[in-house]
């Protein structure tokens, strides 16, 4: 059990650790650790987590590892300990460099870094997409809910949870039977 | 959030002024993590050291760590209700949709020069086709950045 515990911890701090750039920066990371390295669950249900995790309040770094956290261990404290060690990383330097503000701030090796990293980070999330793409858009109608989204969250601004409720019950009266 | 933020802690609140509340946002957004913890960790130590740190943390993430803790014990019961299926069926490409949003979002606000893009199709390559791990692809991304750096200011010092 300590095994799994360790585990779930050193994971999230993990992702923790190198999320540059806002909640989608660490879904890349995330699938990578969760579904390719340990296997923890499939595709299919990691982004059935992400939905929930952007439709409800907070950060969604935060509900991921808290969600996950117990989705793989069953127990609350586990969840708990995810959450710690998704937040710990950041807080601790954030904590260091406001201890150290004025070196950070005129630092330029720091600088330069994140110009670096913020590329990077761009082409990650589209590379997430498109690996995650094959499993989410499985026909054609998974194609028009994607470009759907994509056109109400970038061009109209529309809150990304109403887009994922919405297209919630597009799936649904496509495919629940009800209709048709 | 941000707004609300400036709103809150520096009109109605009064805890820092507008170049406090700047740097906030500069080391918020510079480190890695959620932004809304970050400048919960700065604000709360700003204004009262590690205890304060403390309490900031605890208050943004407590609530919806018990939602998400009620909505995760109940995830069976709700998930296998019957039409969660189909609703599902329907978020699943809406993600990637936001994803890819995202995606244009960062190109626009950023308005970086073309050759920035290199780097990120460079990362696309990388973590989309040759499966390397994103976090080394970041590490590399950031020692390269100093290592750049480095290599400007060698010229400078004569």
């Amino acid at each position: 059990m300590t095994n799994i515990v360790w585990q779930v911890f050193s994971v999230f701090f993990k992702i923790g650790l190198f999320t540059f750039g806002g909640g989608y920066a660490m879904i890349p990371i995330m699938q990578r650790e969760i579904i390719q390295i340990h296997g923890w669950m499939s595709t299919a249900e990691f982004l059935d987590i992400v939905g929930v995790a952007e439709m409800t309040p907070g950060v969604i770094a935060v509900n991921m590892a808290t969600f996950l956290g117990y989705r793989l261990s069953g127990a609350v404290p586990v969840a708990l300990l995810a959450t710690l060690g998704v937040v710990l990383p950041s807080s601790i330097i954030v904590f260091t460099i406001s201890y150290f503000f004025k070196r950070f701030r005129d630092s330029l090796y720091v600088r330069r870094a994140l110009e670096f990293i913020r590329p990077v980070v761009l082409g990650m999330i589209a590379s997430a997409a498109l690996l995650l793409f094959r499993e989410a858009v499985v026909d054609a109608a998974g194609v028009f809910i994607a470009i759907g989204a994509f056109y109400l969250s970038a061009f109209r601004k529309v809150n990304p949870i109403l887009i994922l409720l919405g297209m919630g019950a597009v799936g649904f009266l496509l495919w629940s039977g009800v209709f048709f | 959030m941000i707004p609300l933020f400036e709103q809150e802690f520096v009109h109605k609140r009064r805890w820092m002024d507008d170049q406090d509340f700047l740097n906030m946002l500069t080391v918020a957004s510079a480190a890695p993590g959620p932004l809304a913890v970050n400048s919960a960790v700065f604000t709360g130590f700003h204004i009262a050291g590690l205890p304060g740190v403390l309490a900031a943390v605890i208050g943004c993430i407590l609530s919806p760590v018990i939602v998400i803790l009620i909505l995760a014990v109940n995830y069976e019961r709700f998930r296998s209700m019957t039409y969660a299926d189909s609703a599902f069926r329907g978020i699943r490409p809406a993600v990637v949709g936001l994803m890819a949003a995202a995606v244009y979002n960062l190109v626009k606000r950023n308005k970086l020069r073309w050759t920035w893009y290199s780097l990120s199709v460079l990362a696309f390559i990388a973590i989309g086709f040759l499966h390397v791990d994103p976090i080394l692809i970041i590490a590399l991304a950031g020692v390269a950045g100093v290592a750049f750096q480095k290599y400007l200011d060698r010229g400078r010092r004569t």
